[in-house]
């Protein structure tokens, strides 16, 4: 049986939190999103510089998103998969431009809730703020493990995971790109794709 | 540190180090200094699966604010702003240490050093090139071109 966007969001939040999935909170959460909407490969779900902002959710389809850097580089971030909330963070912290771009490499179905509408959601919502901080947690640990292993783990062992993780990760991203993703230079890169 | 939860707080002097845990290694992520907002979620006992810790690198002033005020107190709507920048923030913060670290090493290496003088004096070599993610003879190298300046 097909399920709603509410019911497809709530059931993540769920999954993320240990709470239930009938939680009014999730369900109005799910409601205030838009969508479905349907990208196809190499459309992008934002681009940088763009003033807009959403929070976005995946409920099928891959992809990668990748980060403006100070140099003026652009560094793989991450890819995008089922399940995930992703946003320019930039964008929803200080309503910025967006410093980071989107783009899926399969068929996507997605849902997004512009970024003051989140913000206003929040604010109007104490248990979903105070559930927020620990859906950060996920995202806090997660960071700190791609930060230890970006300064630590084996360079030609962390390629290999990733690309079995990313299949194809070398036709949609460059070869600086995927550099900057494992903190070494584009010609170490080189030697350990090879 | 549960007293610091549902704060925010800034360090108006001093150092403080961040280290992380994995397999048998202890390794530095980030030095919060004068003016940078630290945030406990990153050393809560319960989330806390990489036994990341605090260390007070020398005397050290922070200054800190409780964003759980009562419902009449007339910062209530400042305090919960606040309090949603803190649950973004506090990932976040981790973000740009990753960009940091997707920078040229050279580079970013010694313009860390030059900014960070006391710091890289008193971490061992063997730490301090393990923070930058930089070889200890690269960061002979990288120490001797920032003190060239100094």
């Amino acid at each position: 049986m097909p399920r709603t966007k509410e019911q497809v969001i709530a059931l993540r939040l769920a999954e993320m939190t240990g709470l239930p999935e009938n939680f009014s909170d999730f369900i109005e959460f799910g409601a205030a999103f838009e969508g479905p909407f349907h990208f196809s490969p190499g459309e992008n779900l934002w681009g940088s510089g763009q003033s807009a902002g959403y929070v976005w959710f995946i409920q099928a389809g891959y992809g990668f998103d990748k980060m403006d850097l100070e140099d003026g580089t652009t560094m793989l971030n991450g890819m995008i998969e089922p399940g995930l909330f992703v946003c320019d963070e930039k964008n929803l912290l200080w309503g910025e431009l967006t410093a980071s771009s989107a783009k899926m490499y399969t068929h996507a179905t997605v849902y997004r809730l512009d970024a003051a509408q989140w913000r206003t959601f929040v604010y109007e919502h104490p248990e979903f703020r105070a559930i927020l901080y620990r859906v950060n947690a996920h995202f806090l640990q997660m960071r700190k493990l791609r930060l230890i292993k970006m300064k630590h783990k084996d360079k030609r062992a962390y390629w290999e995971e990733t690309k079995a993780r990313f299949p194809g990760i070398e036709l949609y991203c460059t070869q600086t790109e995927i550099a900057s993703y494992f903190g070494v230079s584009k010609s170490t890169m080189h030697r350990i794709m090879k | 540190m549960q007293e610091l939860d549902n704060h925010i707080t800034i360090v108006k002097k001093g150092v403080v180090g961040v280290s992380h845990r994995m397999n048998d290694l202890v390794n530095w992520s980030h030095f919060y200094t004068a003016g940078d907002l630290l945030f406990n979620l990153e050393i809560h006992e319960e989330l806390n699966q990489m036994e990341t810790k605090w260390h007070i690198l020398e005397d050290t002033e922070m200054y800190s604010i409780d964003t759980n005020v009562p419902d009449k107190d007339p910062l209530k709507k400042l305090m919960v702003a606040f309090k949603l920048q803190r649950s973004l923030l506090c990932s976040y913060q981790y973000q740009h240490y990753i960009n940091n670290h997707g920078l040229d090493r050279h580079e970013y290496s010694v313009n860390w050093i030059k900014s960070n003088r006391k710091v890289a004096a008193a971490l061992p070599r063997k730490e301090l090139a393990n923070f930058l993610g930089i070889s200890n003879s690269s960061l002979k190298t990288y120490l001797n071109e920032a003190m060239e300046d100094a």
